[in-house]
């Protein structure tokens, strides 16, 4: 098992979210997008040229900008 | 039947993009705007229902993901709720889990609950089996599995609404509250994998970028390909088949009966160049001010309306978002932007509007301006592709790649001085669905309406202005004040000074008064451009002084007059003269790219920085 975080993971790869870095209101609206630890996430497509990265949980697709990607981190499989 | 005398109030609420406005919609008859992406509703829409001797005033509340906001839109949710006799939590049956969260933070709240399980038809096409009857007795309130958009499950609604039940009333945090939706879902959700359809395969595809950028780029394509070709199609439609053999006959008739000379005839009629009507020339209130509206704005008015309707339904909005982000961040924003600016393109008022789905008001005021500037609304773009478009594509052209220019300009400038950055987007990318045909016609006949009903008044109102101030010698005394700077710098006759007055009332009426003017094709472009950006339309206005304030406002204003002049004074010196219209249109495009490549990103980098630190603390 090694971290990463969602910018650094690989396209099509799933994993489990650990820990997000932000602000309060970065975490709640996350949260209520049912983005939270203990989480199990895929990541659909990535940007190259820190574009934006869609994920999906559960049965919902979720795009975000590569700045806040790159504070959620997944613990993945090697 | 005797009515209870107080109307009690029902508010909808539910995560966005769940069918809550399609709800409202059949259950009060009233009209509003859906669409396929989050955040189509920003203000609450009110409407009204009768049901078994109980007068019910339904309110549509904008979509929230939680009841503690984190945009303006949200906030207007957060506080309807808290007034309301009922509330009817309108859930996606397709995503359980995620909708829970806002229905778990409403039993908390203890307010009278009905629970509507939508889109129940999708789920089970999902291979999503709920078990109702367990949820309702998790949950403790009723649950009602529906298909909004068919009206299935909108009797039993209405027969629910009475059994309303208040939840425990017991707060949780965020944690407790996952645990507690995971143990409801384990309990009535059974999920069957299926084989992918094509259009998954498509919804995967248009967000992956090797395959995603070709495909905007070819949708980008059609768009264009479609109003414009469609457009002028219609337009020679109504010119050959109406006003052609039947408008303009009747119309010589009434100028033989008024009179050539007389008051009315010139307020109806107009001028006769030549000793003829003519269409787009006479400016009276019955030749040009009909033709213009119907003429030649509607055509292209009505194509674009049901190119975005379609767009805004089948959900390829929010993929847009995805696919434009990396260029709107280097202009200060992010992905989500392109939505107001896409809808900037039908008309800037409901476009400032869905601004509020951005969350900071830095962003907010950048799209604004960029919008406010840079986006001509439909009206004024079907005139001039009507009129300029007839002097060769090359023309139109520049206008476009100059008014992109000075969009990306206006981006890159208030990035760079206004403090702060702008954070990266959240948004939920939802399934592909194939426009309801009904909800179609519905959209489009109300922006129909809505235009006819602002525009031809103000249309009418510009006419008669500009007909008194001649009357009267206004416009004489300012043709002669500004005539120097109009002249020198812009290159265009003194009596274009009245269009400007003009474009405060209606930005078309202004642009088709540019034709009288016998203004050469590179004085056509000057004056559209100028015409474009040099201040908003009196409806547009209003809109933006309420969602700025009046400070920000002033600001976006003298934004505009600067760059209106500058722009204009460019295209006169450089285009024909230095450059032909084709080379000018590819150098001004050039210029944009250039710019966003090599000076953009100015807050991002200031974010960047910002997050080393964290990353410094965190190790």
């Amino acid at each position: 098992m090694k971290t990463v975080s969602l910018a650094e993971m690989k396209t099509g790869q799933s994993g489990r979210v650990k820990k997000i870095y932000g602000g309060r209101g970065m975490v709640a609206r996350l949260q209520a997008l049912g983005l939270y630890p203990g989480k199990e996430v895929t990541k659909l497509s990535a940007f190259f040229q820190k574009g934006p990265v869609v994920v999906e949980i559960d049965r919902s697709r979720v795009a975000m900008g590569y700045g806040r990607a790159s504070r959620i981190f997944v613990e993945v499989g090697e | 039947m005797k009515m209870s005398p107080k109307p009690k109030r029902m508010v909808l609420a539910g995560n966005p993009n769940v069918g809550k406005s399609v709800l409202f919609s059949q259950l009060t008859g009233a009209r509003v705007v859906i669409s396929n992406y989050p955040g189509t509703t920003v203000e609450f829409t009110r409407g009204k229902l009768q049901a078994k001797g109980q007068a019910w005033e339904v309110l549509d509340a904008p979509g929230t993901y939680s009841l503690e906001p984190t945009c303006r839109a949200e906030e207007v949710a957060a506080n309807l709720v808290n007034s309301a006799d009922v509330v009817v939590n309108v859930i996606d049956a397709t995503n359980l889990e995620r909708n829970l969260y806002l229905t778990s933070q409403l039993l908390e709240r203890g307010v009278p609950l009905v629970i509507v399980l939508n889109l129940i038809d999708e789920a089970a096409q999902k291979g999503v089996k709920l078990n109702v009857p367990r949820l309702q007795e998790l949950l403790g309130v009723p649950v009602i599995p529906t298909v909004a958009i068919s009206g299935r499950g909108l009797p039993e609604l209405v027969a629910a609404l009475p059994k309303a039940g208040r939840g425990r009333g017991e707060a949780r945090s965020p944690d407790e509250r996952w645990i507690w939706i995971g143990s409801v879902v384990k309990q009535v959700q059974r999920v069957t994998r299926r084989r992918r359809t094509w259009l998954e395969a498509l919804e995967l595809a248009s967000i992956q970028p090797l395959t995603g950028i070709p495909i905007a780029a070819l949708g980008l394509y059609l768009v264009f390909k479609v109003i414009i070709g469609c457009g002028q199609w219609l337009e020679g439609l109504l010119e050959n088949y109406f006003f052609e053999p039947f408008y303009l006959p009747l119309l010589q008739s009434l100028s033989r009966f008024l009179g050539d000379g007389s008051f009315w005839h010139g307020l109806l009629i107009g001028n006769l160049p030549g000793g003829q009507i003519h269409l787009e020339e006479s400016m009276g209130l019955l030749s040009t001010g009909i033709y213009a509206v119907f003429g030649i704005v509607l055509p292209y008015l009505v194509m674009f309306y049901l190119v975005l309707g379609f767009l805004e339904d089948c959900g390829y909005l929010p993929r847009l978002a995805v696919m434009s982000d990396r260029m709107m961040h280097r202009l200060g924003l992010h992905g989500f932007a392109v939505i107001p600016t896409l809808l900037g393109f039908g008309c800037n008022v409901p476009a400032v509007l869905a601004a509020r789905n951005l969350e900071s008001r830095r962003e907010r005021l950048i799209v604004s301006a960029m919008l406010a500037v840079a986006v001509p609304c439909a009206a004024q773009m079907s005139m001039i592709i009507g009129l300029v478009g007839r002097r060769g594509g090359a023309y139109l052209g520049v206008i476009i790649a100059m008014l992109f220019l000075i969009w990306v300009a206006i981006g890159l400038f208030l990035d760079r001085v206004l403090p702060g950055y702008t954070p990266s987007m959240i948004v939920e990318i939802p399934p592909y669905r194939w426009p309801s045909l009904k909800a179609q016609a519905q959209k489009l006949g109300m922006r129909l309406q809505h235009f006819l009903t602002e525009a031809l008044p103000f249309i009418f109102g510009g006419i008669l202005l500009i007909n008194l101030l001649h009357l009267v010698g206004v416009i004489d005394l300012l043709a002669g004040a500004f005539a120097p700077v109009f002249r020198s710098l812009l290159g265009l006759p003194k009596e274009a000074v009245s269009t400007l007055l003009v474009g405060f009332l209606r930005k078309d009426v202004a642009v088709a008064m540019l034709i009288p003017l016998g203004l050469t094709a590179k004085q056509f472009v000057v004056g559209a451009t100028v015409l474009a950006t040099y201040f908003p339309c009196a409806a547009a206005f209003a809109v933006l002084v309420k969602e700025l304030g009046v400070k920000d406002m002033a600001f976006v204003a003298g934004i505009m007059l600067t760059v209106s002049t500058a722009a204009g004074t460019a295209l006169n010196l450089l285009l024909d003269t230095v450059l032909p219209a084709p080379m000018l249109a590819l150098f001004l495009l050039g210029l944009a790219v250039v710019l966003i490549a090599f000076c953009g990103g100015s807050s991002d980098r200031r974010e960047s920085r910002k997050f080393t630190l964290t990353k410094e603390r965190r190790v």
